[in-house]
């Protein structure tokens, strides 16, 4: 088995008679096309040419028209050459832009190297459905509402008799409050209400 | 030998069995493949398949594996690095049903913010498998404190020359 990483622009993987090349995460006018078209072009420049060329696609997500431009050139040089070109990895949005160009018959897509993207899924961020749900935070202040009723209606005859104010009033001959003055720590006097 | 390992989840990781297969027909791979597939529905083609392994084959697997894709799984990964084996681990997702939530994904985002090896498309298993790089994190955390201290050496010997200064080397 062979296999070494050429000193080329973009990472090749090249193992027997295929050479793998990894692509960026986007193919647009900025450099990445003219990368592309450099490192295919070194690709074709080694001593034996190879059978098959996979482009792989995982990691790109944004495609422009110069991205095209050089992967129809790189499709006119494989005719030529006699070279299999397969493109892996292919994302959902690039999938729909070959659809639009019509280019989906003309590249050899392998659908089932579909990549995953490092992301989370927000499935999993949801709370549960219901706490989301009118209905049931209906039924929970409603029930809120009735339990505390209970509770009122149960606890007033029960704490009535321990409350010392209404003790006083209900079961004693004196007042309530008292007024008039008192003698308080160190005899200082205290004037004032006094329950 | 390269082992294929997705653990013992009760869900099925049918996509690293479809890159493992894709790798097989483009002859991406020409080594022998054993794969433990515990729940998956799909299997590649031509490769020497295990259900479940018991602890110790599954040990005694990993030690002959020349390379060992696995799952993400906390578990593996902790085996692997214990075993010094070259690796990729491959996260199951939730979307595709492949776990109960994103938590391999979670793993797998750390590690690889740490230069762990890690594979998000078959393309990522291709180029991790021929890589030439350390796939062990403790090694490349050796290495890089290496550096660090060669460049710090650099930087500050002309200030205070130590020239009996030597670095540990954990190979």
């Amino acid at each position: 088995m062979l296999s070494q990483n050429k000193p080329t622009p973009y990472p090749v993987t090249l193992v027997d008679d295929t050479v793998m090349i990894h692509l960026s995460k986007r193919l647009t006018v900025a450099s990445e096309s003219a990368t592309l078209r450099e490192t295919f072009q070194l690709v074709l420049q080694n001593e034996s040419i190879p059978k098959k060329v996979i482009l792989d696609f995982s990691q790109t997500t944004f495609i422009d028209s110069s991205g095209i431009g050089v992967l129809m050139y790189i499709l006119r040089n494989v005719q030529i050459h006699h070279i299999e070109l397969i493109l892996w990895g292919i994302c959902s949005e690039i999938t729909e832009l070959f659809s639009l160009l019509d280019l989906d018959d003309v590249f050899t897509i392998e659908l089932r190297s579909e990549p995953l993207s490092p992301e989370i899924s927000h499935q999993t961020c949801k709370t549960h459905p219901s706490v989301r749900s009118r209905p049931k935070r209906i039924i929970d202040i409603v029930g809120a509402l009735v339990g505390l009723g209970i509770t009122a209606t149960l606890l007033l005859p029960i704490l009535l008799p321990f409350n010392s104010t209404i003790r006083v009033r209900i079961f004693s001959a004196n007042p309530l409050w008292v007024n008039g003055q008192t003698i308080s720590t160190l005899e200082v006097p205290f004037h004032g209400n006094q329950c | 030998m390269i082992l294929v390992t997705v653990g013992t989840e009760r869900y099925s990781f049918n996509r690293l069995m479809h890159w493992v297969d894709l790798l097989l027909q483009y002859r991406l791979i020409q080594e022998e493949v054993v794969v433990q597939y515990g729940s998956c529905t799909v299997l590649p083609s031509g490769v020497k398949v295990y259900q479940n392994l018991k602890t110790e084959q599954f040990i005694d697997l990993v030690h002959q594996a020349n390379f060992v894709i696995s799952h993400c799984g906390e578990g593996s990964l902790l085996l692997l690095e214990e075993m010094e084996k070259s690796y990729v681990l491959v996260p199951r997702s939730h979307k595709f049903k492949e776990h109960v939530d994103d938590h391999q994904i979670e793993l797998a985002i750390a590690l690889s913010q740490v230069g762990g090896s890690i594979a998000w498309s078959a393309g990522d298993l291709v180029q991790r498998l021929y890589s030439s790089q350390p796939t062990l994190l403790k090694t490349r955390s050796a290495l890089a404190t290496q550096i660090l201290c060669q460049k710090l050496d650099t930087r500050f010997s002309s200030i205070h020359p130590t020239p009996d200064l030597t670095y540990a080397q954990s190979e």
